[in-house]
């Protein structure tokens, strides 16, 4: 596998600027002539279908969903980050680039994340035009709150919205050319292969999920921005739809996986309640600000919160951590909470869980702050554990939430496969091995609005426009293929719902590949994982036929790339001998329990490649270069 | 398209055309229930105020008639919007719940507005039947004479039927059920909301009805009820006319 | 405890549809409701039978995907919540759970409590945006907003499209929705130079798509998980009246 990351030499405030002045460009009059196929409506996906219908692209849309609007970025809370230096506390460009690649724990591309911290800029304005109502103050001018990683207040919030109120800004902007014309929308259809004519990306198979119909869509480039893979884990903060099919196909295809280990679990989300539990929900990040992590003192102390005297209170994170104290980064934050957890201090009975106080941010600030700032993240809390956290202390644990790996992409943001571009939480880009909190709306509104769309023309302009050759016999294969899955997964007819082998999955994942790793559990995961993965093929139950809608086909067809996916994800894992961010191998950490990175062995990318059904898969590397933030040990004491 | 052709043609427009048609109404209501409290001024009070109407209101008698024109084309119009909408309303939910659909904000006024629209119009027929037009004078149920002079006895006489003076109170029962929700409803319809209006609205939609339903069930009542009161010493020049 | 079941199956849009039965159904008190539909199915596909279908992905209240019509109430007994914030603790051991999909005309069946919305999706392409080219946005503090209408705005735009305003009203209509979009937009300055034409645009998409005319109920406002109000649907009318008189153009 040939890995050129086409990132500009040369000093890096430039390179972005250098860069576009350098790649080829289409010329207005020839953008329609080409087609552009863009899957997954999320923020990169919108943002991108309507910036290339903008410019003048045919662009063709594709989302499971039964609207692009449910994307899951939609679920997002906190906040997005932008390098505006609105308050005035010396943040710059260089600082947010500075803050992401430290809080990536020094495993990602310094020219791309520099590229993300130029454009955070943009897409504030960009959003605020087409009519996001970010919080503002009295005078009428946007306001900012902190986030974990960062000692300055940049980051642009909606309420506990911002995810919801970004994608309808780009749902909105992207239904505007689909009522143009110019972006044709396919919803509830789902990708199930992505055909390479010639080496290069011409088209996609998918399957209507309403009528079962497998389709062949042929265009001149193909772009994934079909998210993450938390889902892997069955028990996420993700959408019970979130799924790694699209990647995992399109590396079955030869596009490289990079980093699957880096995986982030989030500090603070409502514990688990019990067996039947669907899915983990997420209480925002921007609770920290305000909110106070403590368990007691004493192990096993299962009194009322509110009967624990102040002097037997361990508010923890601001005893280890006194400089950035409750607003350390997640991977610091997750770890901490699972070592009082692991001594014994949970302060959930039978389960795993430490307190989220907000009783000084109330003194302090008044009831009516304090509901005006997280109010509806009260509501939601309250809605779910029955218990209102004005009057007790909500009860938090980590839990699955975003994947930093993905497919490998250069500069351009294209995969290892020619035309194959992956943008989003899809790629593995900006955020190294660990994502700072409010990053994520950011980079996906990065790649969608204003990175892919010149870099793609770099592609086009060398490729004859208007591919549509569906008879090519790369689409009869790939539909074979995709249909041969199909009447696989319907002839088993077993016993067990796909959702129960998910779940099941979903253990021996967090067991093995959580949030501490090492060797003994990922090899234990590693055999576990393709024994249920032949249990699967022998007793998975898919009731029903191909040719209408079928939503256990759906899951069983999801759940089946999970079990494959599963197991690079804990070879990645077992590979890199080291701690660093949200990958923590409990052989290599410090003697005060802190990640022990290795950067004489592993300042690189781990890109994986397919090697055929039933081989191993090949490591391969991209090295990584520091000039400008030269890897330290983080600390956030 | 201009805006105005499109609103026409969109259902807010016939919506539009209900509220202004009802508000219409409505204040022409508020006239006539004021002018019936006159009844309680006398018998002399109040036929002056008949004849002033008749005489097209002191200025030409054409004027009566062009007021009759223009609340026939109300109604009609209301009417007309009234079918519009609700057989589109039926045909936006062709299949019904079929485990029922429970309310938990609107009132039995606002789902009743159909019939009590339907009960309202056989009312206004019977009513200028009745009062304006004298058609059923001596008639073997209701055994009274029409004056047309004596709009006051008429009234006292006619409405005090037990049954007439029934049909009157049930009539009014069902107006002031439609006046509840229509009143609202029409100033919602017509972007009448915020600082000023929501709490305005919220009170005519409680005082309108109070006041026109309320007024005219007094009226009945005391008809039926309280002739006595009414008709102490009935001057006898009214008998014939002036 | 156990509850009985009552949910609606039906094979596509014309096809007949009716109750299937569940009964005895074992749940815990912090099961989600479709967590409880979840269950069942599992057993359903153990048997080798075809699941319920429903819409759901988020599940924590802001997507919009998912949506029944629960014992007569647009996403069940209680306020402000969506389906999947419906929890078990919410009915009694031995209850009868009647369930079935949003109803009208504008939505068809897909399949089972699984509708077709993309009614909604069609209205917000004839207008429900604002024009602003990706990279021609000037600086996002040029434009300072007050926090009253920023507010205002919010409100509005907090609508997930899932329905539940056309499904509670008696006329199935989607006025709230459409206000809600309009109000959203054209509270902010960004959205005043279509202003009118957007609502207008909207109007008649929705007229088009069969959904019903506003009666002034208010059972879309009761049933809104996000307790979006009526007035932005004043807020619609008046701004059409606007358009219409010319007022708009002044």
């Amino acid at each position: 596998m040939k890995l050129d990351s086409r990132a500009p030499d040369g000093p890096i405030e430039t390179a972005w600027d250098r860069h576009r002045q350098a790649i080829r460009l289409v010329n207005p009059a020839n953008k329609r002539k080409y087609h552009v196929i863009v899957v997954g409506t999320g923020l990169a996906g919108a943002s991108a279908a309507a910036t290339l219908a903008q410019l003048g692209y045919n662009v063709s849309s594709f989302c499971f969903q039964d609207s692009p609007r449910r994307a899951h970025s939609i679920a997002a809370q906190g906040g997005i980050n932008a390098a505006k230096n609105y308050q005035n506390d010396g943040d710059s460009v260089f600082r947010l680039f500075y803050d992401t690649v430290k809080g990536g724990d020094f495993r990602a591309r310094e020219q791309n994340v520099y590229r993300l911290a130029q454009v955070s800029v943009n897409i504030i304005d960009q959003c605020v035009a087409q009519g996001v109502p970010f919080a503002r103050d009295y005078g009428g001018l946007l306001a900012n709150r902190s986030f974990g990683g960062a000692l300055v207040s940049r980051t642009f919030y909606a309420r506990g919205q911002t995810g919801q109120q970004l994608l309808l800004g780009a749902y909105q902007a992207l239904s505007e050319q689909v009522g143009a014309g110019k972006v044709k929308l396919h919803s509830r259809t789902e990708l199930l292969d992505v055909v390479l004519v010639d080496g290069k990306a011409k088209g996609i198979i998918t399957r209507d999920l309403v009528t079962g119909e497998v389709k062949r869509w042929a265009a001149d480039a193909v772009v994934l921005a079909t998210g993450g893979y938390g889902n892997v884990f069955y028990l996420s903060t993700n959408a019970k739809g979130c799924n790694v099919t699209a990647t995992w196909r399109a590396y079955k295809k030869g596009a490289g996986f990079a980093n699957p280990c880096f995986t982030q679990i989030h500090p603070t989300c409502i514990p688990v309640m019990g067996e039947h539990q669907s899915k983990l929900t997420l209480m925002s990040e921007s609770l920290r600000n305000d909110g106070r992590v403590w368990v007691p003192k004493q192990p096993g102390d299962m009194r009322r919160p509110r009967d624990i005297p102040e002097a037997e209170r361990d508010y923890y994170l601001e005893r280890i951590y006194p400089t950035f104290g409750n607003l350390v980064p997640r991977d610091v934050a997750s770890r901490a909470a699972k070592r009082m957890v692991d001594e014994g201090h949970s302060v959930v009975a039978g389960g795993a869980g430490v307190y989220l106080d907000f009783r000084d941010a109330i003194k302090r600030l008044g009831h009516d702050v304090v509901s005006d700032r997280y109010g509806n993240l009260f509501d939601m809390y309250e809605r779910i554990t029955g218990d209102s956290p004005y009057e007790t202390p909500m009860r938090i644990y980590p839990a699955s939430h975003y994947t930093m790996g993905g497919l490998w992409v250069d500069y351009n943001l294209m995969t290892s496969v020619s035309g194959l571009y992956a943008i989003g939480e899809a790629n593995f880009s900006d955020h190294g091995a660990n994502r700072l909190g409010a990053s994520a709306l950011m980079q996906g509104l990065a790649d969608g609005y204003f990175v892919l769309p010149y870099t793609i023309g770099d592609f086009l302009a060398g490729e004859k426009a208007g591919f549509n050759d569906t008879a090519h016999a790369a689409f009869d294969e790939a539909e074979r293929n995709v249909k041969g899955q199909v009447d696989r997964l319907l002839g088993i007819k077993g016993k067990t719902s796909a959702d129960v082998f998910h779940r099941r999955l979903g253990k021996i994942v967090w067991d093995g590949c959580g949030m501490a790793r090492t060797k003994e559990s990922l090899g234990k995961a590693l055999t576990e994982i393709p024994a249920l993965r032949e249990e699967f093929w022998s007793d998975v139950s898919v009731p029903g036929t191909g040719a209408d809608l079928n939503q256990s086909l759906e899951r069983a067809g999801r759940v089946a790339d999970f079990l494959e996916f599963a197991e690079v994800l804990c070879r990645d894992a077992l590979t890199r001998e080291e701690s660093c961010g949200g990958h923590f191998r409990e052989e290599h950490q410090h003697p005060d329990g802190e990640a022990r990175r290795d950067d004489v062995n592993f300042q690189h990318g781990a890109v994986w490649g397919y090697e055929g059904e039933g081989n191993a898969p090949t490591r391969h590397t991209e090295p990584l270069d520091f000039r400008y933030v030269h890897p330290s040990t983080r600390s956030y004491k | 398209m201009s805006a105005l052709t499109s609103l026409v043609r969109s259902t807010i427009g016939k919506k539009v055309v209900m509220g202004l048609t009802g508000l219409i109404m409505v204040g022409w209501l508020v006239l006539h229930t004021t002018g019936n409290l006159l009844i309680f001024a006398g018998q002399d009070a109040f036929n002056h105020y008949a004849h002033f109407i008749q005489s097209g209101f002191g200025v030409e008698p054409q004027l009566l008639w062009l007021m009759r024109i223009a609340l026939v084309i109300a109604v009609g119009a209301h009417i007309w919007a009234a079918v519009g909408l609700t057989a589109r309303n039926r045909s936006a939910r062709p299949v019904a719940y079929a485990g029922g659909r429970k309310d938990a904000a609107t009132t039995y006024a606002a789902r009743f507005m159909m019939g009590a629209g339907v009960v309202l119009l056989l009312y206004v027929a019977f009513h200028l039947a009745h009062l304006t037009v004298g058609a059923f004078s001596d008639h073997p149920v209701m055994p009274t004479t029409f004056s047309k002079v004596d709009a006051y006895a008429n009234l006292v006489h006619g409405v005090g039927v037990p049954f007439v003076g029934a049909l009157y109170i049930l009539a009014n029962l069902a107006l002031g059920a439609h006046l509840y929700h229509g009143v609202g409803s029409g100033l919602q319809t017509l972007g009448a909301d915020g600082p000023t209006w929501t709490p305005l609205k919220a009170r005519l939609t409680l005082w309108v009805p109070l006041f026109i339903a309320g007024g005219n069930l007094v009226i009945a009542l005391t008809c039926m009820f309280g002739v006595g009161v009414l008709i102490d010493a009935p001057d006898p020049a009214w008998v014939s006319p002036h | 405890m156990k509850v009985n079941l009552r949910i609606w199956r039906q094979k596509g849009p014309d096809a007949p549809g009716a109750f299937q039965d569940f009964s005895g159904v074992e749940v815990v008190p912090e099961m989600s409701f479709l967590e409880m539909l979840d269950e069942v199915n599992r057993d359903l596909e153990a048997k080798g039978q075809e699941p319920v279908v429903f819409d759901s992905d988020c599940r924590e209240g802001i997507c919009g995907s998912c949506g029944a019509v629960v014992d007569g109430t647009a996403h069940g007994p209680g306020r402000q919540q969506t389906l999947c914030q419906l929890h078990m603790r919410s009915f009694q051991d031995g209850d009868t759970i009647t369930v079935e999909p949003w109803r009208a005309a504008a939505f068809p069946v897909v399949r089972d409590l699984m509708v077709d919305r993309s009614a909604f999706d069609r209205i917000i392409q004839a207008g429900g945006y604002v024009t602003a080219r990706t990279g021609s946005a000037p600086d996002a503090n040029a434009v300072p907003i007050g926090k009253p209408e920023a507010d205002a705005a919010f409100d509005a735009a907090t609508c997930i499209g899932c329905g539940a305003c056309v499904a509670a009203c008696p006329n199935a209509s989607a006025m709230l929705f459409v206000s809600a979009k309009s109000g959203h937009l054209g509270l902010l300055p960004q959205g005043q130079p279509q202003r009118y034409s957007r609502a207008e645009a909207m109007v008649q998409t929705m007229d088009g798509e069969g959904f019903g005319g506003c009666s002034n109920h208010g059972e879309c406002e009761a049933a809104c998980p996000k307790g979006i109000g009526v007035s932005y649907i004043a807020r619609l009318n008046r701004d059409l009246l606007r358009a219409a008189s010319g007022a708009a153009s002044k």
